[in-house]
């Protein structure tokens, strides 16, 4: 299939209906470090998946390349520029937990710094394998966020992360750094806080309904739209930078 | 065209007499600080203009704040006084007229420091750690601006224990910048509140990030007619972004790689934070300093690198320009990025002046 050159630019106009190809490119693709060429494309290093499943691809890629880059592991993510965090990965930090190993030490207390360190070890690398497994409330959860066409659903965006089994991620069994020393005995994060070890009820009722949508769903409903969306859609073209992130309505669809 | 690799002091005018001899631990022939601090370097200032003589103030985690007097013209060095608080310290700010210091740290206080009569008072206080503290000088009022990971944003005219205005975050503050008439404060889960502080502070705007991980450090720059217009962050995965407050086109936001190494392990880069940005005060060129351990210069209307350093033997925590813009200090200790594991408690923690003016030129513009 013929390649969308403006894609390739950084921008297409169609997105999801453009008749030529969008190919995934990982928003951290390329060990190139050249600022110049970098700067040039500024909308491209984000990279604009035009399909739900890039999306979920590239996420995939981006744990691997986080897991494997000895990143500092205890940070929130956001899968696209300019949007949201998803809910459930927070920021940690080193200041803080630098902090608490200090205190840690004053108070000689060592194994309670330990203690919180390998469970927040644990509970990240978890996590990152569930984002790069795709769990099915992140499923539900990211059309809203993306904008896709791909459902108009609302889930509660408490717990992306649900009610995981043990964590499957094959982590090795040494530092998270790399390093030399293991850690002591390294927990699954069993009683991470109620959110993400038993899985929020609302959550997991949203992920009861398909996460690929029927048409039924495709839609969204006149009271989801803002004003600036309603003018979008009835515009001829839309205004870059005011692009609606959620589906027309039916109505608008109706020829 | 790169500077580097054309031997550290030589290749700019020197300001500074000696030179040091290269080692590992000083790869860039720098001017070591003498009786740097016993542990990692949390912040690092240099005297404003008010001051006629040069000091450069760092903070650490042992608790303590120093302070050197440094020689423009040979880059000596000599410690002045120091002075602790009640626990690790993560912020120091100049008051404009230089004649007191405030530390913030991780016993929940600010204490401003007076140098003329070397005593310290207490004179603002959080729930939780104070990341950050920051001097503002308005013309109809001054105060000093303090950020906690107790998520707020106090304001505090120094004669009153209470503060003057609290201001809730949305998140624990983790990084923040003044630059009269404006304030930009960074928090945790990657926000961004950009203050306005003219007759009074409020709140300006929130804008979104175009960095997708934790941010690490902020830093405002000015417009040509040398008005404060936008900010730099760096985030924990080797990225800047330079952001406008009001882009007049939205590609004068951009984002750049930094502080990343060649994909060695399977192919993977190793990412590395970026620890601190500062702006040069006269050029408007940035400086950049990361957990790799070394430090870059960059300037963002050409969009391009003027030089990377080499590395050094731990991270670089902190960096500071002087006034005149002649001299950049780059603080070299462990920021913690590895954990617990990685840290040495007896290796020695550097502080390092290099002569910068000249590297730190904009690229002409071809």
């Amino acid at each position: 299939m013929v390649v969308c050159t403006y894609y390739n630019q950084g921008y297409c106009r169609y997105g999801d209906r453009c008749r030529f190809d969008h190919p995934f490119k990982g928003p951290t693709a390329g060990a190139g470090a050249n600022y110049r060429a970098q700067a040039q494309q500024p909308a491209a290093a984000a990279g604009t998946p035009s399909s739900f499943n890039e999306l979920l691809t590239g996420i995939a890629n981006e744990m691997k390349v986080w897991e494997n880059s000895k990143q500092w592991p205890f940070s929130c993510f956001s899968p696209l520029k300019g949007q949201p965090c998803i809910p459930g990965l927070t920021d940690l930090s080193p200041e803080e937990v630098r902090a608490e190993a200090y205190k840690s030490k004053v108070a000689n207390t060592p194994d309670a710094y330990l203690q919180f360190f390998n469970a927040k070890v644990a509970e990240y690398r978890q996590k990152r394998a569930s984002l790069h497994n795709a769990s099915p409330e992140m499923r539900t959860y990211m059309p809203q966020t993306t904008g896709s066409t791909f459902g108009g659903q609302t889930p509660a965006a408490s717990s992306v992360f649900g009610s995981q089994p043990a964590p499957a991620a094959a982590a090795p069994a040494g530092s998270v750094f790399g390093g030399q020393a293991a850690l002591p005995g390294a927990q699954p994060a069993g009683g991470g806080g109620g959110l993400f070890g038993k899985g929020g009820a609302p959550a997991a009722g949203a992920a009861g309904t398909q996460p690929t949508a029927a048409p039924a769903d495709a839609y969204s409903e006149p009271s989801e739209l803002s004003e600036q969306d309603r003018e979008q859609f009835a515009a001829a073209e839309f205004t870059l930078g005011k692009v609606p992130l959620v589906p027309p309505t039916r109505e608008m669809c109706a020829r | 065209m790169t500077m580097f690799g054309t031997g550290g002091l030589g290749a700019s005018s020197s300001v500074f007499g000696q030179t040091a001899a290269a080692s590992t631990a000083n790869p860039m022939k720098d001017i070591e600080v003498v009786s740097p601090p016993d542990d990692s370097v949390s912040c690092l200032e240099f005297s404003p203009p008010a001051v006629q003589q040069t000091f450069l103030v760092a903070g650490s985690w042992d608790n303590n704040v120093r302070c050197w007097e440094v020689d423009q013209n040979s880059g000596k060095t000599q410690p002045k006084a120091q002075q602790t608080m009640g626990g690790p310290v993560l912020d120091v700010a100049w008051a404009d007229d230089g004649t007191k210091v405030f530390m913030s740290g991780c016993d929940n206080t600010v204490r401003c420091w007076d140098l003329a009569s070397n005593q310290t008072v207490q004179v603002a206080q959080h729930d939780a750690p104070v990341k950050t503290v920051h001097w503002v000088k308005a013309p109809n009022y001054t105060c000093i601006m303090t950020g906690s990971w107790d998520k707020t944003l106090k304001f505090w005219d120094t004669r009153s224990p209470n503060p003057m205005m609290s201001i809730a975050l949305p998140e624990r503050a983790y990084c923040a910048d003044v630059d009269y008439p404006m304030a930009v404060v960074s928090t945790a889960n990657r926000g961004i509140i950009v203050y306005q502080l003219e007759g009074q502070p409020q709140q300006f705007k929130t804008q979104e990030s175009s960095l997708r991980y934790q941010h690490r450090c902020i830093s405002i720059f000015r417009d040509k007619m040398n008005r404060p217009t936008g900010y730099a962050i760096g985030s924990v995965e080797g990225r800047v972004a330079i952001q406008y407050v009001n882009p007049a086109n939205p590609k004068d936001n951009f984002t750049f790689k930094c502080h990343r190494s060649n994909g060695t392990n399977q192919g993977y880069q190793d990412i590395f934070s970026v620890n601190d940005i500062r702006f040069h005060p006269v050029h408007g060129t940035l400086a950049t300093v990361g957990s790799d351990g070394r430090f870059s210069f960059w300037d963002k209307d050409a969009r391009t690198k003027l030089k990377t350093s080499e590395a050094m033997e731990q991270s670089i925590t902190k960096c500071a320009f002087n006034h005149t813009g002649q001299i950049f200090a780059y603080a070299v200790s462990y920021d913690w990025s590895k954990g617990h594991e990685f840290y040495t408690p007896t290796k020695k923690n550097y502080i390092f002046l290099h002569p910068c003016f000249e590297e730190l030129k904009p690229r002409p513009k071809t």
